[in-house]
């Protein structure tokens, strides 16, 4: 439990301190670090759109067949859109630390996560809408 | 092409990286706020578009602080925005969820 805490204390110190970010190694290209911010937005649009994606369900799809079918794909959505943009700051320190020390990207499973998450999600949904009719 | 020019290009796409994604958050918050005004006002509505506006104004500010940076010097790293932007979003969602509920 104690090494988990401490682990989970030094990832937000590195999000929360720039300057320990610009401390060990040396500066890399700025244009590669212009690349991960790139990057850091380009996920973090992805999480937007999943945000968009749960508002907009939640605004515009009539009540469904089955009962919390809409809530909970809203509700899963936003959730999955928060996760999302507190992964990729994450992911965007740790790819700077790591082009700093001259170390191999950081590398990640949360992108097929993501991916089968969605896949699955969508399945799920066409079957349920095409057993169910739109409308209850 | 020089390495000048190719430079110039990275700052220049990063800086409508950052326009591109406050465009985003700017519609995804009118989203929010139609979804809150939509059914019928309620009670929540208020406090929703307020928290809302809360999230964007911030949102905006940072990604518009980070413009003038990339304008203004553009090597510069990004520091504490994108910790900020990331933060202002998972907010977001969390607001999203409070007036959902």
């Amino acid at each position: 439990m104690a090494p988990t805490l401490q682990r989970i204390q030094s990832v937000v110190r590195q999000w929360f301190d720039p300057n320990e970010m610009d401390e060990g190694g040396h500066q890399p290209d700025y244009r590669f670090s212009l690349a991960n911010e790139r990057t850091f937005l380009a996920w973090i649009r992805t999480g937007l759109a999943l945000i968009g994606g749960g508002l907009a369900t939640a605004a515009f799809v009539p009540p469904l067949h089955w009962r919390y079918l809409r809530e909970g794909t809203s509700l899963a959505l936003l959730v999955l859109g928060a996760a999302i943009a507190l992964r990729a700051v994450d992911h965007w320190a740790r790819c700077e630390r790591a082009m700093r020390n001259g170390a191999p990207l950081p590398r990640s499973r949360f992108p097929a996560f993501l991916a089968l998450t969605i896949a699955a999600g969508a399945i799920i949904l066409t079957v349920l809408i095409l057993t169910s009719g739109l409308r209850s | 092409m020089t390495a000048e020019h190719d430079a110039g290009l990275a700052v220049e796409r990063t800086r409508l990286s950052w326009r591109r994604t406050s465009l985003t958050a700017t519609g995804v918050v009118a989203i929010g706020v139609f979804r809150l005004l939509l059914p019928n006002p309620g009670g929540l509505t208020v406090a929703g578009v307020v928290l809302f506006a809360l999230c964007w104004l911030g949102l905006v500010i940072a990604a518009q602080r980070r413009i003038s940076a990339l304008s203004s010097a553009g090597g510069r790293t990004a520091g504490l925005v994108p910790l900020a932007l990331a933060l202002l979003v998972a907010a977001g969602a969390t607001v999203s969820l409070l007036v959902l509920g």
